[in-house]
């Protein structure tokens, strides 16, 4: 392979439109992104998917695009997050890639490089994380290896931003990918009869060959539509009979054969720094004893982080004292004194006032408990721990028919459920998705829904946040045990990377929590003020009693509360967290028993997390699944809350 | 063709009950749930039409004792934390996980290290650790471990 020009001083062939990070997970895609465009994720759809990806604006190359993927293991796509990154591929337009590789491990990542590669488009390979690569003793001759590939290499550490200013400037240069894989004479011969029929292929038509005869169902699909019926079929019978064997498992050997011939030639091994602390707690934090001792200090500090200092104190400060004595007797004093009609003071500050009620339960209750919970939820994410519980929790969740890996929607739905249902998409099949969903669906409580619930179990006793997370695990058990054995399919056993534990940057920590602190105020400020006039206007027109007398036999009847109860959870069905705000001031106002406030809590928390995440499921799973889950779900809630309520009255707990 | 073979209850016949012609002909039509024997017009529930019959079947399949696969001669799971083991096969991996597994370079002829093996199997691939549940390593052959050492 003839040497490549330097990158930099090459001409582009057009104008280029498009950069586009692919690689595996975990290997820094999202913070070159950042770099490259200056600014942390902007959502949009992708054509035809249910998955997002990521664009901003390059800093330095006018007009174009820079496009962050979802992480793939590797092609054929099987997953639908590898799905996405497959079809955008295989979308044609100018666009260069630029694979984003672990500088250690090149094997890894030479495997991928040859199926970008194989797409004829041009590629960059990005080789970060070049400082951990350097402590694990990989020494990577980087100009061997764009030799040796015949694309530029670039060494990065992307998040002190090393390396990163020539990533742009290749990119726009870097010509269209030659290296050439030589496959065995039947693979070849099948190619060259497929690559004669096609003429109109949006990447090089070799690459999309080589992409079907390992099975991609995109690359399938495309070519099933543009050639004769048949020939697809006969093409891979004659060549797998000449093989002797499938296609793919020769196609992945001789890829296997060439990363590795690559790294013998272009990296050195010598001996690794010891990691030390951190790789022995790494180790702890899997073992099958002290993994448990090591998750219920996790769990704790989480809990007395979010629950005791955001719940308890910043909620106490926030409501009672700033919100409590001083913003809002001032606000409605100077309302009321400068608006002159009634109706308007009632909307922005009376009992169901947009201010005194929406915007004081989003920003003096919610905000606090959101903002300790991110903080405390970044510097997990980032620690790497994470992954470790999918170890941990593996034989858990293979009761519920899933495998360890569900633990990290699980997780991350307590910070936001919606979020975590797009999480789901990491899981194997859709049955595992379904499943997933459901639970978090049901009773995984978001963070504010979370800070809500222990601020006001805990002011109570231990005991009674023991019955709601007892009762609440226990619904959420059996429902998924009795799911996985009614939905079809197998589960597919833990197949998971373990990233290396690692000390959080403060800075990204910040970052990240100020960004989803501020999307979900965005998507929290609306609905709460939404909820808000709607109970005004339920109030105003007179509604409201009558509203309150309906759900008299379903609140005071079954569930044992106050009436006063039914507007929270009137406004639940909106955001369980809404309803929960609701039922916490309720209990702070002295209208609640503890044995009220565990049955109302226990109650909510089992509701559909939110309306966005109705929708969320609609997107993901399908209108008729999310339908079906939220019928089983509301009345499910109910179904519990109330024979709670009995269960604890005849046992006389909290009378 | 289906995959399941009814016998008939009345005369023994053995008959593929979605390639009988006489639903064909029957005004009960599509939504029937019942099979009947070409030879002597018996009817009786076909298993693969009929809903109580299928969960009944699934939870029967429950209850009984899981086949065991077939397992390599020397396994990844019998290893030993802290040796090295040379892949050897993964033949007996279901084809999804062999997929991702190669991926990740766990390949016949490549070298693993093992760090763990409960509750889960963890196994360093170059200088990336993998979590693998037991039913996978357990399919997954080695050659013979050797002691020690990191790569």
């Amino acid at each position: 392979m003839a040497p490549q020009a330097a990158p930099a001083l090459a001409e582009p062939s057009e104008r280029l439109e498009e950069i586009v990070l692919v690689g595996h997970p975990n290997v820094g895609k999202s913070v070159l992104f950042q770099r490259l465009t200056g600014r942390y994720v902007n959502v949009s759809n992708y054509p035809g998917t249910t998955v997002d990806v990521f664009r901003g604006a390059a800093r330095t190359i006018d007009g174009a695009t820079v496009v962050d993927t979802p992480g793939i293991v590797g092609f054929p796509a099987r997953s639908e997050d590898e799905q996405v990154v497959s079809r955008l591929l295989l979308d044609g337009g100018s666009r260069t890639i630029v694979q984003v590789g672990d500088a250690k491990s090149i094997r890894r990542t030479m495997q991928l490089t040859v199926h970008l590669a194989e797409l004829g488009l041009p590629l960059v390979l990005v080789l970060n994380m070049a400082d951990e690569a350097g402590a694990a003793g990989v020494h990577v001759d980087r100009t061997r290896l764009a030799e040796l590939l015949g694309l530029p290499v670039l060494l990065t550490v992307a998040t002190t931003g090393t390396g990163v200013a020539e990533v742009a400037l290749t990119a726009a240069a870097a010509p269209p990918a030659r290296l050439r894989v030589a496959y065995p004479a039947p693979v070849e011969r099948a190619l060259a009869e497929l690559e004669a029929a096609i003429d109109d292929a949006p990447v090089a038509p070799r690459g999309l060959g080589l992409l079907w005869l390992g099975g991609d169902e995109d690359a399938t699909a495309w070519l099933e539509r543009r050639l004769p019926a048949g020939l697809l079929a006969r093409l891979r019978e004659r060549a797998e009979l000449e093989l002797g064997e499938p296609a793919a498992a020769v196609l992945q050997r001789a890829r296997l054969a060439y990363a590795d011939e690559i790294a013998a030639a272009a990296v050195r091994q010598t001996r690794p720094r010891n990691r030390g602390m951190l790789e022995r707690i790494g180790r702890l934090s899997t073992h099958r004893l002290w993994g448990w001792p090591i998750l219920a200090a996790v769990l704790y500090a989480v809990y007395w982080f979010v629950g005791v200092v955001g719940a308890g104190r910043l909620v106490g400060l926030l409501e009672r004292s700033v919100f409590g004595r001083h913003v809002n007797p001032w606000l409605t004093h100077e309302v009321t004194r400068l608006v002159p009609s009634g109706f308007v003071v009632d909307l922005l500050v009376g009992k169901y006032g947009l201010w005194t009620m929406g915007m004081t339960y989003a920003l003096a209750l919610i905000l606090p408990i959101v903002t300790t919970f991110f903080l405390v939820f970044s510097v997990l994410e980032d620690s790497g721990y994470l992954p470790r519980l999918a170890v941990v929790s593996n034989r858990l969740f293979h009761a519920l028919g899933l495998n360890g890996k569900a633990a990290l929607p699980m997780v991350l739905g307590l910070g936001c459920v919606t979020m975590a249902t797009l999480t789901t998409r990491i899981l194997e099949s859709r049955r595992e998705r379904l499943l997933a969903t459901l639970l978090l669906a049901l009773g995984i409580p978001c963070s504010a829904q979370l800070g809500v619930v222990l601020g006001m179990l805990g002011s109570i006793s231990p005991v009674a946040t023991l019955i709601w997370a007892g009762v609440v695990a226990t619904v959420v058990f059996a429902v998924g045990w009795l799911a996985a054995r009614l939905v079809p399919g197998e589960r597919s056993p833990l197949l998971l990377e373990l990233p290396p534990l690692r000390v959080p940057r403060a800075s990204n920590v910040l970052v990240k929590t100020l960004v989803r602190l501020e999307w979900y105020l965005r998507e929290v400020v609306p609905l709460f003020l939404a909820g808000t006039a709607f109970l005004f206007v339920l109030d105003r027109t007179g509604a409201l009693p009558a509203v309150v007398a309906a759900m008299r036999p379903l609140v005071t009847g079954w569930l044992g509360l106050p009436a006063a109860a039914s507007a929270a959870f009137l406004v639940g069905f909106l955001r369980r967290d809404f309803g929960a705000t609701g039922l916490f001031v309720l209990h702070a106002q002295g209208q609640l028993s503890p044995e009220q406030a565990v049955v109302a809590m226990v109650t909510i928390t089992l509701f559909i997390p939110c309306v966005a995440s109705i929708l969320i499921i609609v997107r993901e799973r399908g209108a008729a699944q999310a339908a079906a889950m939220t019928a089983t779900v509301f009345p499910l809630a109910f179904l519990v809350g109330g024979l709670l309520n009995h269960a604890l009255r005849a046992a006389g707990w909290g009378a | 063709m289906s995959a399941v073979l009814v016998s008939c209850g009345m005369c023994g016949h053995r008959f593929d009950p979605l390639e009988t012609s006489l639903c064909a002909s029957c005004p009960l039509g599509k939504g029937c749930s019942l099979a009947c024997c070409p030879a002597c017009g018996y009817s009786a529930p076909d298993p693969g039409r009929s809903t109580i019959v299928g969960l009944a079947a699934r939870a029967a399949a429950l209850a009984r004792p899981r086949r065991a696969r077939a397992v390599p001669d020397a396994a990844l799971a019998q290893a030993e934390p802290g040796c090295r083991a040379m892949i050897e096969t993964l033949e007996h991996v279901p084809a999804r996980q062999r997929e991702q597994l190669l991926a990740y370079g766990v390949a016949p002829g490549r070298v693993v290290e093992v760090l763990q093996t409960r509750p889960v199997t963890i196994v360093r691939v170059e200088h990336a650790e993998l979590a693998l549940e037991t039913a996978l390593s357990r399919a997954i052959g080695v050659a013979a471990a050797t002691e020690g050492g990191s790569q």
